[in-house]
């Protein structure tokens, strides 16, 4: 999985994640999930990583899970009755419509982690330079903000801090420090800009690279088997 | 269209500044789905906190007011958000350009020439919208009886009026008061505007 191309492996999980958004079928799904569970094993990215993101989608996936099957477009007494009742008043079908939403968020996850675990996000930034001709401001302008990143969070939770510190009550949604956080943010953002025009930075000039991707044709052999499985269910 | 280095620095790093906001405030969201789930209200429970995800784009359109500028600053955020590790990994270029085209709308009906409250609030609903529709697919809203739908987009558009229609403009208006924004579009806009 990590010797495949980043930009081959963006545009097939895409297409995968495009294609089951319209898919129906709980097996079809629950394949996608089987096959990204064991392409992750075999790549020896099973770890807390998993977990963490697992955690979030079993809850996504369990509330709309629970959505469809309370609030559904057929289940008008549903909202009536209460306690074990309520399942068997839901209808077979509407189980297994909302069994096939619920895996294919979980689906998502596991292409999303697919594609996160196994990918180096320099080489991806890189790719999508040399592959899809990304231009080479923009590319570096997102590789300067993410290696900004872990600043930009001490920033924002200092500045959080800076609030409380003073007494003041901070809400969850408040937006006080973010514009605080963006102050000096947008400074660097500034700094950066001018620290790469004074280097001589020109977005137009052909570059050499120090990692050059290149697409093989295993590559595309993986994407047709993806972007297969995603499909099956519209024949099966 | 050309793009100074600045600018496209600019967009990339408010990207990132929004997202690290967002995830502070996505523990309110999951805290809330959690409550809601065994009722089935569970799907409510990112909803209010919906708007900040369009608030990247509706402010660096504010700022830098350029067309295409809303598309291309949240295609920048999905990428940020890719490298960060998303929970939905690559699908979320779909969800950030679909989001993009809706904050775009409403600049484009008036040609790029209005920037002021009324705009960014039908900016504002444009995203929510058409980020409904998305949604609506992903996860079959026409499942899902009538109600719970209208109650997701009421509260969605609410959200995405809020941090976007007025959070986004008030942000903005500070900090370029503040004197952090001298040299993109808004801050020349406003000093026409002040006669100097």
């Amino acid at each position: 999985m990590r010797q495949i191309n980043p930009s081959v492996k963006v545009i097939a999980i895409l297409a995968s994640a495009l294609i089951i958004s319209f898919s129906p079928s709980v097996f079809w799904n629950a394949a996608i999930v089987v096959v990204c569970f064991a392409s992750l094993l075999i790549s020896g990215c099973m770890s807390r990583k998993v977990l963490n993101v697992l955690l979030p989608a079993t809850l996504a996936s369990l509330s709309i899970f629970m959505a469809l099957l309370l609030r559904g477009s057929s289940g008008k007494e549903v909202f009536e009755s209460s306690g074990n009742f309520l399942v068997s008043a839901s209808s077979a079908s509407d189980i297994g419509d909302a069994a096939a939403v619920a895996l294919r968020i979980y689906a998502y996850a596991f292409l999303g982690m697919l594609f996160s675990f196994t990918t180096d996000p320099q080489a991806f930034v890189y790719s999508l330079m040399q592959q899809c001709h990304l231009s080479a401001e923009f590319a570096y302008g997102v590789l300067a903000a993410w290696n900004l990143l872990p600043m930009i969070r001490r920033e924002y939770s200092q500045t959080k801090l800076a609030i409380e510190v003073r007494g003041l009550k901070l809400w969850p949604w408040s937006l006080k420090p973010l514009s605080t956080a963006l102050v000096n943010s947008l400074h660097w953002a500034e700094n950066v800009a001018m620290a790469m025009e004074s280097k001589g930075f020109d977005g137009k000039a052909d570059r050499t690279y120090y990692l050059n991707l290149h697409v093989r044709y295993q590559d595309f052999v993986w994407a047709i088997f993806m972007i297969a499985i995603s499909m099956a269910w519209i024949w099966f | 269209m050309k793009w100074k280095l600045k600018e496209i620095l600019f967009m990339a790093i408010c990207a990132a500044v929004f997202g690290v906001a967002y995830l502070g405030m996505v523990y309110l969201g999951a805290a809330l789905t959690g409550i809601l789930t065994p009722s089935g209200w569970g799907i409510l429970g990112y909803e209010p906190i919906y708007g900040v995800w369009f608030m990247a784009a509706s402010f660096i359109t504010y700022v830098i007011r350029k067309p295409g500028i809303g598309i291309i600053a949240e295609m920048l955020a999905a990428l940020l958000e890719v490298l960060m590790g998303n929970m939905f990994g690559p699908i979320i270029f779909i969800s950030g350009f679909i989001q993009g085209v809706g904050c775009e709308m409403a600049f484009f009906l008036t040609k790029y020439r209005k920037y002021d409250q009324t705009t960014m609030i039908f900016s504002a609903i444009g995203a929510s919208f058409l980020s409904f529709i998305w949604t609506g697919i992903r996860q079959s809203y026409w499942n899902m009886s009538i109600g719970v739908v209208l109650f997701i987009l009421v509260i969605r558009t609410i959200s995405a009026i809020i941090f976007c229609g007025f959070g986004s403009r008030l942000l903005a208006e500070g900090l370029a008061k503040a004197g952090v924004l001298k040299g993109y579009a808004i801050s020349a806009d406003s000093e026409d505007s002040y006669g100097k």
